[in-house]
């Protein structure tokens, strides 16, 4: 079994893990969960013997009575690979571009083991077919770049596995990945754990992940263990009010109140989306047909790549590679208002928030500065943000602050419409929920009417009045 | 094969479109080349037919037509101020230039890959004394860059030339008469050229390591049981050398573009000298086909750097296609 007892990590003087502690038995599946900066990543990577060099960890950490708390770096590191081996969350950055897969796993071989170079191809081969991966001899020379997300992570879980070591963590390992790929990636995970009775932690902001294959969760807050239990005490009755939090943002839970809708504020009707690819047309979707009413929130859930991005940039007027009919009975100029998904890159960095926030203002024209300012101010409150916030620069801020802010760009010119893509996503789940409840609010006292776009179908429910299929809308090209 | 091709068409174009530009600069520079040559003091008639023997009354059109008939010929027309052809001229100061380039940049990449290599892996650590090694380390690196080669060329000159007697400071052997001797004395100047240049590249080096060490797959490579140092060498080293190699080829294309300052300052006989001696005479053919010369040098090295990137990248291939 692994145990670790009075694990304490320093960076620079400063606590990052603060006693923590606890065990995992052979062949069990262990979820680690909290959101990010709880200490889970920082805590897998000490049991794993990765963390960075300016980091300082004292405590015991012991796999299979192998004190490797007592080790030096060099020393633990013989053991990465064969007892254990790690998945990590970025499948499209952690394999390296130039080297062709099948060597990529052939080298946790090479550094382990003395097989011959057939034995290694074998063995290579071998796994490959394992982790469910068609046509192992072609995919052995492909390079990483020629491979979607997903089969990039049964790569990395080839790796990970090919050794049978005794505990694999897996940080994240769906999180960059759509929904059924994600699925099929954790029922892999589930599978070599039973047929290698290995120990896996699995760690995940996303307790539905962790209900999915985990018998035991352990939740994390600011460096320390909050909650401990077996995954059915933890979801039927959360001790702590934190763990009930993580618990509400992933729940099936459907919008009170639907709002009707007025007339309609965008029809779009028989429209191909395309890119153009040396001059060529590819069709993206075919044959999209449908419509927002006024004041509603209209859900388009749809998996990553479905083309509902490029749907919505045809909409807001920012791309005319379509063809079709897209009516909108709103005023030309600043009519249609984005949000886009990232916080962290979407806002310019050298302008403060005030100047970001009157862009559009200064724009659209006609207003004096007074006027703007002050606008900008009611805006700020609007999205809940103190006044203080105009003068800050996008990177004193945190992604929810930020998102607000976005929301607020969105919001100040008085749009008749506002496309959402994904403006949840890229935040933590307490954070997400509150995001949520201000859409809400918006909707209520501004009349709104807003097309979120996502792939989380949790997300539009709690939101949306009316929530329609990608596939539902378009002739199933996807 | 097909990106091959159609890059070297890209380059051709490139090549022309500089020559055209080249050509009409020429026509558009002040000084009239029959005034230099034979003063202020002469007939109408014997200017008028000199004018006719350099071909200088054919249309523009004709003129640049002969221009490049003569340069894809190897026929480089005749030197206005010696009389001689050009290509002559040329050949014997282009073999100087070029033995310096090539034997800068042998002195460049030898220094600048490994310690590059060297201190990025160790600032890579991101431990305190990493960072302090850093920090020295880029004030050394910064001061070097910082000087320029003509300076470092006298200092060499005086130290290692007069105070030490190492080599006799301003003596040229020619190529023709001792190979050897002519490498030894063309190696000051390339250090010369060659100091700024290394440190340059050495700080590319060593920022592209730093970036490839706090990649994810570097992670991934850590946590399969892989040393340090074997990361460095198998899985670092091509990625950085792929993102080094842009660096390089700026340098590459500076330093083949001649080092006219350090020539003078070691008195060699190279392009460089050619070229100012000849901007005072009003030599036009051979400057014109000097400044041919870098552009080729340059459009080329850029070519054969594009078309290893493509061969060593993978991405690049697929996302072209």
């Amino acid at each position: 079994m692994l145990e670790v007892r009075d694990l304490v990590v320093k960076i620079e003087d400063r606590e990052i893990l603060k006693n923590i502690g606890f065990s995992v038995y052979d062949g069990e599946i262990v979820g680690l969960v909290g959101e990010s900066g709880s200490g889970k990543t920082m805590t897998s990577l000490a049991v794993a013997g990765l963390l960075s060099q300016n980091a300082k960890c004292f405590g015991d950490i012991v796999l299979d009575d192998i004190r490797l708390s007592d080790l030096s770096i060099k020393e633990r590191r013989k053991y990465n690979g064969n007892k254990i081996s790690f998945i990590f969350q970025e499948p499209m950055t952690s394999l390296n571009p130039l080297i062709k897969v099948g060597k990529q796993i052939e080298e946790v071989l090479k550094l382990h083991t003395n097989m011959d170079k057939e034995e290694k191809r074998e063995k290579v081969l071998d796994i490959i077919k394992q982790v469910e991966l068609k046509n192992p001899e072609k995919l052995y020379d492909m390079y990483p770049n020629e491979l979607s997300g997903g089969m990039r992570q049964r790569v990395v879980i080839a790796m990970a596995s090919v050794l049978k070591p005794s505990l694999i963590i897996a940080d994240e390992p769906t999180t960059a990945l759509d929904a059924d790929t994600g699925k099929s990636i954790l029922r892999l995970i589930a599978g070599l754990n039973k047929s290698y009775k290995s120990k896996v932690i699995l760690i995940s902001h996303d307790l539905n992940v962790v209900r999915e294959i985990c018998s035991r969760v352990i939740v994390m807050k600011d460096g320390e263990i909050v909650e401990e239990g077996s995954t059915k005490e933890i979801f039927s009755s959360p001790k702590k009010e934190y763990t009930r939090l993580l618990i509400e943002a992933v729940s099936d839970k459907e919008k009170k109140n639907k709002t009707e809708g007025g007339d309609n504020v965008l029809e779009v009707s028989d429209v191909s989306l395309y890119y153009k690819e040396k001059g060529k047309e590819n069709i993206i979707a075919d044959n999209i047909n449908f419509n927002v009413k006024k004041g509603e929130i209209l859900g388009i859930l749809g998996r990553s790549g479905c083309g509902k991005s490029t749907l919505s940039r045809a909409i807001a007027g920012l791309s005319d590679m379509y063809h079709g009919s897209i009516l909108r009975t709103v005023s030309e100029n600043m009519g249609i208002q984005m949000v886009f998904q990232d916080p962290y890159s979407s806002l310019n960095p050298s302008k403060t928030i005030g100047f970001i926030l009157s862009e559009p203002l200064k724009n659209k024209g006609g207003y004096t500065k007074q006027e703007i300012k002050e606008k900008v101010y009611k805006i700020l409150k609007q999205v809940e943000l103190s006044e203080e916030i105009y003068d800050r620069y996008p990177d004193e801020l945190s992604g929810g602050q930020r998102q607000r802010v976005s929301i607020g760009i969105a919001l100040i010119s008085d749009p008749e419409l506002i496309i959402a893509d994904e403006p949840v996503s890229a935040l933590d789940v307490t954070v997400q929920s509150q995001i949520l409840e201000l859409i809400l609010k918006l909707q209520r006292e501004k009349h709104i009417s807003m097309i979120m776009i996502s792939h989380d179908r949790v997300v539009l429910k709690k939101v949306c009045d009316r929530v329609i299929k990608w596939e539902e809308i378009t002739n199933g090209m996807f | 094969m097909k990106y091959v091709l159609k890059r070297i068409g890209m380059a051709a174009a490139t090549l022309l479109l500089v020559s055209i530009i080249v050509f009409i600069m020429f026509q558009i520079v002040p000084g009239d080349v029959v005034t230099a040559k034979l003063g202020t003091d002469i007939t109408q008639e014997r200017a008028e037919a000199l004018r006719n023997e350099y071909g200088l009354n054919d249309p523009l059109l004709v003129q640049y037509f002969n221009w490049i008939r003569g340069i894809c010929t190897g026929n480089l027309g005749i030197s206005y101020s010696k009389d001689i052809p050009v290509g002559d001229l040329l050949l014997n100061n282009l073999v100087v230039t070029v033995s310096l380039a090539f034997m800068s940049l042998i002195l460049i990449i030898v220094f600048a890959v490994p310690v590059g290599f060297w201190s990025g892996y160790v600032s890579g650590k991101n431990t305190k004394r990493a960072k302090l090694f850093d920090s020295i380390f880029d004030g050394v690196n910064q001061t070097f860059m910082a000087v320029p080669s003509f300076f470092i060329g006298i200092l060499i000159s005086v130290v290692f030339g007069i105070v030490l007697k190492w080599f006799a400071p301003g003596k040229y052997v020619s190529y023709s008469e001792n190979i050897m001797d002519f490498i030894l004395y063309l190696i000051p100047a390339a250090i010369s050229v060659a100091v700024p240049k290394i440190a340059m590249l050495v700080r590319f080096v060593k920022a592209s390591v730093v970036g490839e060490m706090n990649k994810d797959y570097v992670r991934t490579a850590k946590s399969k049981g892989m040393s340090d140092i074997a990361i460095l060498i198998h899985h670092v080293f091509k990625n950085s050398i792929i993102t080094s190699v842009t660096a390089l080829s700026v340098i590459m294309a500076e330093i083949f573009a001649g080092s006219v300052v350090v020539e003078q300052v070691f008195n060699l006989p190279g392009l460089g000298r050619l070229l100012i001696s000849s901007i005072g005479t009003r030599d036009y053919p051979v400057v014109m086909d000097i400044v041919m010369y870098i552009a080729i040098m340059i459009i080329t090295v850029n070519l054969i750097v594009d078309i290893i990137y493509r061969l060593t990248d993978p991405r690049i291939g697929a996302s072209y296609e």
